[in-house]
């Protein structure tokens, strides 16, 4: 059930109904139920997915791991034991997510070695149905127990309210990846929520449009440019191939940030707080600074789960870029399974290191020459410096094959073609005039709401409750019916289809 | 006390501003489905409209595919037999949808007779592609019936969702929205008010006369057909209303096509049921195939005359339906003017499909006083002695000089056109359309329709009835131009 479409609103709009409804003290149960049918209904013939199984092993062995492990002291003899719990539970999880995420990738991987050597390559000629989410609420558990192993976190005695916590359906899919200690607590809380809260309503209402809007107006209209100039690339010279690999940029954020945007909207409505996971990546001033403001809840399991256990930067300097370029392979890794993910997972960890090197080299550049370094400019020009490297490494992330993103790089500087700004190419990239006139429009309102999301340092929700009521009202409603009008869903309105006398 | 009262208020307040975002919400979620839902004369105008007939108005109901409202001429059917008809199709409909239909039809009328049009036995598959599911559906109002007839119609639940809500189909309306999506009348005022689900195609493809082997073996339709067609027939007997299943005249009719018609006919015999094929009067019904059709399958503005004439009689001779044109209770009024629409608009059709000079000045002489017709002779036009008569006919002298250039005509009677300050000579709005004659041209909307014209006679033809223009051309030496509008 995917959250842009109509059985996703159908089931949210009977879930929230049913949730106001209900006495305050059977809340959770209704949502666990919501939960477990948003991840494990498949159809009237077949009601629990066979994939449903994965997430149930999950959800047992990391909270049976965490219980036992609470139970046992954390220092004396036992201690060790905490370990091999902790151990067994990680080994479980990340089993299952490995098994299923990248089986194929390490036999594709080992396979050229085995021919070479005169061995028969494994068959790749197998389907593993994936479970839906497993990155994330893989993730979600092997936090839980980490937490509960540092003693960070109590273990949750309740199996229900810790099967809610790995399961809370608006996260499960595509995140926010949650925290124990940010989520339970609320969770065990949820018969505190006030039905008739009006700034709370507005700001849940607001993140889901403003989702809905990012993915449905701006990330599947602009993924029509992108598509056609990267599947015909060599139709196209550098202007459009940068401006493809630019428009690349922006769809895959409104993608990600869309749906933590409903997921983070839908929460709220049940009075529930979950992570903020974008917070205007796109106006950083740094590599690091956007990581700090791309997929929040990954980069901070990443910081707290890898880094910081590797040594983070209370080591070396040698080590410490080695243990950021690690994290980030792991971010790459974590992404898909495929070198290319390894490479732009590479690229940023490089980045970071080259940036954190050479920050006194710049500093002194910037004190010889005067630079106004607080100034618009100095700041525009390191935006845009930003943005062009991030920019470039997504054409790795985007492109599966290595060669091929290179040769895409190339021609962004190589087969200049100014001219195309004048004589109307730009609307055979995949969007006519119309389309494009409407995704301009949408693109205009990305910016402004990113820039007032960076200047508030506040989630968007709480940005918007700040406003006056009808103000509120008529951002949600005008950006609700941009939805509906131009919004790219369900089979495509061909009027062909429909004309008169086609018998 | 005071904080209590004040968390009232504020809890009073707070209601107050939800139900009033929700007021508005719903308000314009209602507007902008007005605008955005799909409309289409094909299908889902159809039932919608059917709606809107007063109860137990109609007597005869036609179900089908396009046929069924290419074919039958409900303004024929009234002006020569008085019976009061509605055809509710659809293209390619199949029978579950035409099933559903004649259930959703009983819900408000009880008409004297059934009309099955029996075009599905042709087709073979179970499920008709996404547009022609939703011409069949998208005019039903939501019942347990339309959500049966969706469910005949799609293989999934989620089918069933989408095609209940038919939301999907809102996604890139804003690329084709048009007058007749936003005005109330569909942009449309005179077809809308009395509009009787027929559509008369005017069009002209010459085809050949059908040959077809006397003794073929019928051959089966599908299962799923074969189950909502003996459906269809039992539902009127259950009801009992009459039915007629008709065949109706087809260009690519064929052994294989008469196949399957005959195992529909054996069936519709097996129920006592009246079953014809009007393939096999194609003489009778004076049918000219290089004439009298549209396209291959369907009837033009000609051949759809002819054959709901001959229809007509045979409705008046094999069923008891009454005359209603005689009755003055206001019910059928609407029957009337959807005749008279159809009748003006087959003669301006007429009217732009004549390229003979004499013929032309003919059929603006035998419009009625709906028409206006305006005369703008060029100062040095060469006028041909048609041209000529016809002025004199209307009270126009030829004697040079003119006094005046510029004449409107209405039912022979004819006004010199003089300009004001402006220039203006005359204009008339309707709907969207606006046609105004000045001095040295006439404008249709910003088009002006003579410019940079020297020689000639300019006739432009408007209908106010439907308000449309109805032709406009240029009569030089002889020949009939027609001005591109």
């Amino acid at each position: 059930m995917l959250f842009n479409s109509i059985q996703f609103a159908l089931f949210f709009a009977v879930v929230l109904l049913v949730f106001y409804i209900l006495p305050p003290r059977v809340r959770v149960w209704w949502i666990l139920a919501a939960s477990l049918f948003f991840y494990c209904f498949e159809s009237t013939d077949k009601l629990i997915s066979d994939q449903s199984v994965y997430l149930f092993i999950a959800i047992g062995v990391s909270w049976v791991s965490g219980l036992i492990m609470d139970l046992i002291p954390s220092e004396g003899k036992l201690k060790v034991l905490r370990g091999v719990l902790l151990a067994e539970g990680l080994i479980a999880d990340f089993g299952m997510l490995i098994y299923f995420k990248y089986t194929k990738f390490f036999i594709e991987l080992i396979n050229p070695k085995i021919v070479e050597n005169g061995g028969t390559a494994i068959s790749t000629d197998f389907n593993l149905l994936m479970p839906l989410g497993i990155s994330f609420f893989i993730f979600t558990s092997t936090g839980y127990l980490l937490d509960v192993y540092r003693n960070k976190v109590k273990a949750e005695r309740n199996p229900f309210y810790y099967a809610l916590f790995t399961c809370f359906f608006p996260c499960i899919l595509s995140g926010p990846i949650e925290r124990a200690d940010h989520l339970l607590p609320q969770l065990r809380k949820l018969h505190n929520v006030k039905v008739l809260d009006i700034d709370r309503m507005a700001n849940g209402f607001f993140m889901i449009v403003w989702g809905l809007f990012a993915k449905m107006v701006i990330a599947d209209r602009i993924a029509m440019i992108v598509d056609n100039v990267y599947g015909h690339y060599y139709l196209y010279g550098s202007v459009e191939i940068i401006l493809a690999s630019i428009c690349y940029s922006i769809q895959i954020y409104c993608d990600f940030m869309s749906y933590s945007s409903i997921a983070l909207g839908c929460a709220k409505l049940m009075g529930i707080d979950v992570f903020d996971n974008f917070a205007a990546p796109y106006l950083s001033l740094s590599v690091k600074e956007f990581w700090r403001r791309w997929h929040i809840s990954l980069s901070s399991w990443l910081r707290d789960y890898v880094y910081i256990p590797l040594g983070g930067s209370r080591c070396s300097k040698i080590r410490k870029y080695l243990n950021v370029i690690i994290t980030f392979l792991v971010s790459g890794i974590w992404h898909g399974a495929g070198i290319n993910f390894i490479i732009w997972g590479g690229i940023h960890g490089l980045l970071q290191v080259i940036g954190d090197i050479t920050t006194p080299l710049r500093e002194k550049v910037n004190t010889l020459t005067h630079a106004k370094t607080e100034s618009f400019g100095y700041k525009l020009g390191k935006g845009i410096l930003t943005f062009i490297m991030v920019d470039l490494a997504w054409v790795y992330f985007r492109i599966t094959d290595f060669k091929l993103a290179n040769e895409i790089i190339r021609r962004m500087f190589s087969k200049p073609d100014l001219w195309v700004f004048f004589d109307q190419s730009l609307y055979r990239l995949g969007l006519d005039r119309r389309e494009f006139n409407v995704l301009f429009i949408a693109l205009i309102v990305l910016v402004v709401v990113d820039i007032a999301r960076k200047k508030n340092d506040k989630s968007l929700g709480e940005i918007l409750v700040m406003q006056p009521w009808w103000f509120r009202g008529a951002v949600i409603i005008i950006l609700f019916f941009a939805v509906l009008t131009f919004g790219i869903y369900g089979p495509s309105f061909d009027a062909s289809d429909f004309i008169y006398l086609q018998f | 006390m005071k904080d209590l009262i004040k968390k009232i208020l504020k809890g009073l307040l707070d209601t107050v501003r939800v139900v009033a975002f929700l007021l508005v919400l719903t308000t314009l979620i209602i507007i902008w489905n007005s605008w955005f839902r799909y409309k289409s004369y094909d299908g889902s105008l159809m039932m919608e409209n059917f709606y809107e007939q007063p109860e137990n108005s109609i007597d005869m109901l036609c179900i089908g595919s396009s046929h069924t409202f290419v074919d039958i001429n409900t303004g024929v059917l009234w002006n020569e037999q008085g019976i009061p008809s509605y055809v509710l199709g659809g293209s390619l409909q199949p029978f579950w949808n035409s099933y559903y239909y004649l259930v959703e039809a009983l819900k408000t009328q009880r008409p004297g007779l059934v009309v099955l049009e029996a075009l599905a036995v042709n087709l073979d598959d179970d499920y008709s592609d996404h547009g022609m599911i939703i011409n069949n559906i998208a005019g039903m109002r939501m019942s347990m019936n339309k959500l049966e007839a969706i469910r005949a119609s799609v293989t999934d639940t989620d089918g069933v969702i989408d095609y209940s809500l038919l939301f999907e189909e809102y996604h890139e309306r804003y690329t084709d929205l048009e007058l007749m999506d936003i005005a109330d009348d569909l942009g449309d005022e005179v077809r809308t008010a009395s509009w009787k689900g027929f559509y008369d195609y005017y069009r002209v493809e010459e085809q050949v006369h059908p040959s077809y082997s006397e003794d073929v073996d019928p051959i089966p339709m599908t299962n799923k057909q074969e189950y909502y067609y003996r459906m269809i027939i039992e539902y009127c007997q259950a009801e009992g209303i009459p039915l007629l299943i008709i065949v109706s005249p087809d260009g690519g009719y064929c052994d294989d096509q008469r196949a399957k018609y005959l195992y529909a006919a054996d069936i519709a015999e097996e129920y006592g049921v009246d079953f014809i094929d009007f393939n096999e009067y194609y003489d009778d019904i004076g049918l000219d195939p290089s004439e009298d059709f549209g396209d291959i399958g369907h009837l033009n503005y000609s051949g759809n005359r002819k054959f709901t004439s001959y229809f007509g009689e045979y409705l008046d001779d094999n069923y008891d339906l009454p005359d209603r044109r005689n009755d003055n209770s206001g019910l059928y009024d609407s029957w009337e003017e959807n005749y008279r629409y159809l009748e003006s608009r087959a003669d301006n059709y007429v009217l732009r499909r004549t390229f003979d000079v004499g013929q032309y000045y003919s059929h603006l002489s035998e419009l009625s006083d709906d028409y206006e017709i305006f005369v703008y002779v060029t100062d040095n036009s060469h006028l041909v002695p048609e041209t000529v008569r016809y002025l004199g006919i209307n009270g126009i002298s030829c004697q040079r000089p003119f006094d005046s250039n510029r004449y409107l005509i209405q039912g022979h009677r004819t006004t010199v056109l003089t300009s004001d300050d402006n220039g203006l000579c005359y204009e008339e709005f309707h709907g969207d359309h606006h046609l105004a004659v000045c001095e040295d041209s006439i404008y249709y909307d910003t088009l002006d329709i003579v410019e940079d014209l020297h020689e000639g006679v300019v006739i432009v033809t408007y209908d106010t009835y439907n308000g449309e223009l109805a032709d406009s051309v240029v009569i030089v030496l002889g020949e009939v131009w027609r001005f591109d509008v």
